[in-house]
């Protein structure tokens, strides 16, 4: 039934209530309108009636003084005056009214103008008239008298109809405005209540907002807004959930770290007190440290110098260990020297010891042969006595046997005395020969004892080489130590006034810490204060 | 006043009507029909406070004639309406129930009523008199006395039907706010793939 471009939409509504309750309204100004002009008319009639009566009223004095001069034959004679004044109020009445009224003004009218003709000249035409003017002004008050009823009963008949407009309209104008306050309390406000309740538990009104989404109006709009929104909402709130178990671990991760972090803030104002203390410490530390650095600066330069002589003398005792380690080794060639001629002194020895040996034999053999030579000088010298015995006998032809025998004999005596001197040689030389192997076994034993006392020095000579190269060696590698040592001892130096200026350093460093250590309580208080206060 | 359809029910006719003519479509007729009553109603009821508050003169002649011919011509259109729609087997198209068939019927009451107590009325009173010098026949015996009555009766009667007309305007909008774009009624709004819960709402408009 509705245009299609008709929604039903708040705006649309709220134009078709207005133009429903514009009607009333309009309605109820125009029969205000109408009522105040019908009212307007009711009191210019009830007033021309009223002045009317007045008129007619006026003229009484008028109309009595009239009727007795001219009824009576002893009154005062009608004047036209009186007569005038009684015309002036009747056409007055005439003017101001219409109807049966105004005929009957005009007719008393004419009668009052043919009675101020007929007043003086015809007295009984002029008493008729009077009559007739009486009959007249009677029926002039009854139609007065009759208008003003007509007009008060229209006008109580207007009263009542308007009333009954106005009672009717009212009526239909608040029936109107009930019904629009129910209706878009209906449509209007109980959605956007239920709405916005929605908002807040979502799936138990989901069904209704879908039952409201398919509305027209704006309602409609808000409620597919809505739904859309809380279909968007819903995904977020899965993911929400997600995020809200992610964010209770993370919640109770930072729970802990802020225990940890209180624990640790406060571990932190120990330590920065601590801090304090040790930088106070520290700083009197360290100046101590600068005034021993000095003196240690004083003892390593002593060190330095000692450190150098050491060196020097040790390069001496290294030299002086060289040229002992020369000695010894020609000590040990001369032991070894001593050694070779001792071992040659034991071959010649032993040799002599065999040659003596040989000639002990060869002296016995001598002495065997030499005793054979003496028992031969003797068997000669007895043949050679037996050949003179036979040389005798034989003569003369034995004499040249005689001379050969006693040369023999000779010879003979000649060989024992020369076998005795071999022998007594012999024994002499036997005698030496024992002496010399009497003095060979000695020397033996001498050479024995050299050699064995060379092999100990060769030993002894070779032992002492080898430590006193040892020693050459360590001095050497003492001599290097010491160099080094002096060196270090040098380089201490040099770290110690290294040192000392580290240690201003570190006195300057340590006041600073000790002012920053006091800085970090300071804030580490507040802060704590702080977290307390927002915890608080 | 509306000349609804209703696609479940009896209107089998004017449904496939509407369904031919799109879903929320009625017959020209049927349209024009109700409009022309909610028009002819409202100059009657505009006039008649007029004339009322006028009471009498020249302009209050004017605007009963007006109004009695007016009324006249309101009657024969309720009438024919009556008749269509009786023909058609038109059933009330709003929803049951919430007093719209009582409201539909009611109204329907009323302006056969409320004309018929005006025509007494004027019969009783004998002015009978039409614009474009027709007369009314009577229906009431003429200065039978009831006139007051029965033109007191016809004007209240007249606000308890424009009482019932701004009833049926609530009703209308409200059933055509809560039914959404593309629902015949609220039989079919029951219907469950018509209760559209997707996000695209495939029959908003």
């Amino acid at each position: 039934m509705f245009p299609k471009s008709f929604k039903a939409t708040v705006g649309q509504r709220l134009a078709v209530w207005g133009a429903l309750l514009g009607l009333v309204a309009l309605l109820l100004a125009a029969a205000d309108v109408v009522s105040s002009i019908r009212l307007t008319q009711f009191s210019r009639d009830l007033v021309a009636y009223a002045g009317a009566g007045d008129a007619l009223a006026q003229a009484d004095s008028a109309y009595q003084r009239l009727n007795a001069s001219l009824l009576s034959d002893s009154g005062p004679p009608a004047e036209k005056a009186d007569i005038e004044v009684v015309e002036r109020s009747v056409a007055d009445i005439a003017m101001r009214l219409h109807g049966s009224v105004h005929a009957r003004a005009q007719e008393a009218v004419d009668l009052l103008g043919e009675l101020s003709r007929q007043v003086g000249s015809d007295h009984i035409g002029a008493r008729e008239s009077l009559k007739r003017l009486a009959a007249k002004r009677n029926e002039l008050r009854i139609a007065l008298n009759e208008g003003m009823t007509e007009v008060s009963g229209r006008l109580a008949l207007h009263v009542d109809n308007a009333w009954q407009n106005k009672l009717l309209l009212s009526l239909l104008g608040m029936f109107l405005v009930i019904l629009v306050i129910t209706l878009e309390y209906r449509w209007l406000v109980r959605p956007i209540t239920g709405m916005a309740r929605a908002l807040g538990s979502v799936e138990r009104d989901r069904a209704w907002i879908g039952k409201l989404a398919i509305r027209r109006d704006e309602i409609g709009m808000l409620a597919r807004a809505l739904l859309a929104h809380l279909r968007g909402e819903q995904a977020q709130q899965e993911a929400a959930k997600q995020r809200l178990e992610v964010l209770s671990h993370e919640v109770e991760r930072r729970d802990r770290l802020q225990l940890q972090g209180q624990a640790f803030q406060q571990r932190i104002a120990s330590i920065a007190t601590v801090l304090e203390q040790h930088a106070a410490r520290m700083s009197g530390a360290s100046g101590e440290l600068a005034r021993f650095s000095g003196s240690v600066d004083e003892r390593a330069a002593a060190a330095a110098g000692s450190t150098q002589r050491a060196s020097t003398h040790v390069d001496d005792v290294s030299r002086s260990l060289i040229d002992i380690s020369r000695l010894l080794t020609t000590t040990a060639g001369e032991a070894q020297g001593t050694t070779e001629v001792a071992t040659a002194a034991k071959v010649l020895v032993e040799e002599a010891t065999a040659d003596t040996v040989v000639l002990c034999e060869a002296v016995g053999a001598i002495s065997e042969i030499i005793k054979i030579i003496g028992t031969v000088a003797n068997q000669t010298n007895l043949l050679a006595l037996n050949a003179t015995i036979e040389a005798a006998r034989a003569g003369e032809s034995g004499r040249g046997f005689a001379v050969v025998a006693a040369e023999v004999k000779q010879l003979a005596n000649r060989s024992a005395e020369a076998t005795d001197q071999v022998r007594s040689g012999l024994d002499s030389i036997n005698v030496a020969a024992q002496r010399i192997t009497m003095r060979v076994g000695a020397l033996v034993t001498s050479v024995n004892q050299v050699e064995r006392a060379a092999d100990s020095i060769a030993d002894l000579a070779r032992k002492q080489d080898a430590s006193s190269r040892s020693i050459s060696e360590s001095t050497s590698k003492t001599a290097g130590d010491v160099r080094l040592v002096a060196d270090q001892v040098e380089q201490v130096a040099g770290m110690v006034e290294d040192w000392r200026r580290t240690a201003e350093t570190v006195t300057h460093a340590s006041a600073d810490l000790g002012r920053q250590a006091a800085e970090l309580r300071q804030a580490v208080d507040g802060f704590m204060s702080e977290t307390q206060r927002m915890r608080a | 006043m509306t000349m609804p359809i209703s696609p479940s029910g009896d209107g089998l006719v004017m449904r496939s009507t509407a369904h031919r003519a799109g879903p929320r479509s009625f017959p020209f007729l049927a349209k024009l029909l109700h409009w022309m009553t909610a028009v002819l109603v409202l100059v009657l009821f505009c006039s008649g406070v007029l004339m009322k508050q006028i009471g009498d003169g020249p302009m209050a002649d004017t605007l009963y004639a007006l109004h009695k011919t007016t009324g006249a011509g309101l009657f024969g259109l309720v009438l024919f309406r009556m008749a269509y729609r009786v023909l058609a087997r038109l059933t009330g198209h709003w929803r049951e129930g919430g007093g719209d068939r009582a409201v539909h019927g009611v109204l329907y009451a009323a302006l056969i009523i409320v004309p018929m107590l005006g025509w007494a009325g004027v019969s009783d009173f004998g002015a009978r008199e039409l614009a474009l010098g027709l007369t009314l026949p009577a229906i009431w015996p003429e200065g039978a006395g009831y006139s007051e009555q029965l033109l007191k009766s016809h004007a209240w009667l007249v606000f308890a039907l424009m009482g019932l007309v701004v009833l049926h305007i609530g009703i209308a909008l409200g059933d055509y706010v809560q039914r959404g774009a593309g629902r015949h009624s609220r039989a079919a709004a029951k219907m469950p793939q018509r209760e559209s819960s997707s996000p695209s709402f495939p029959n908003m408009p």
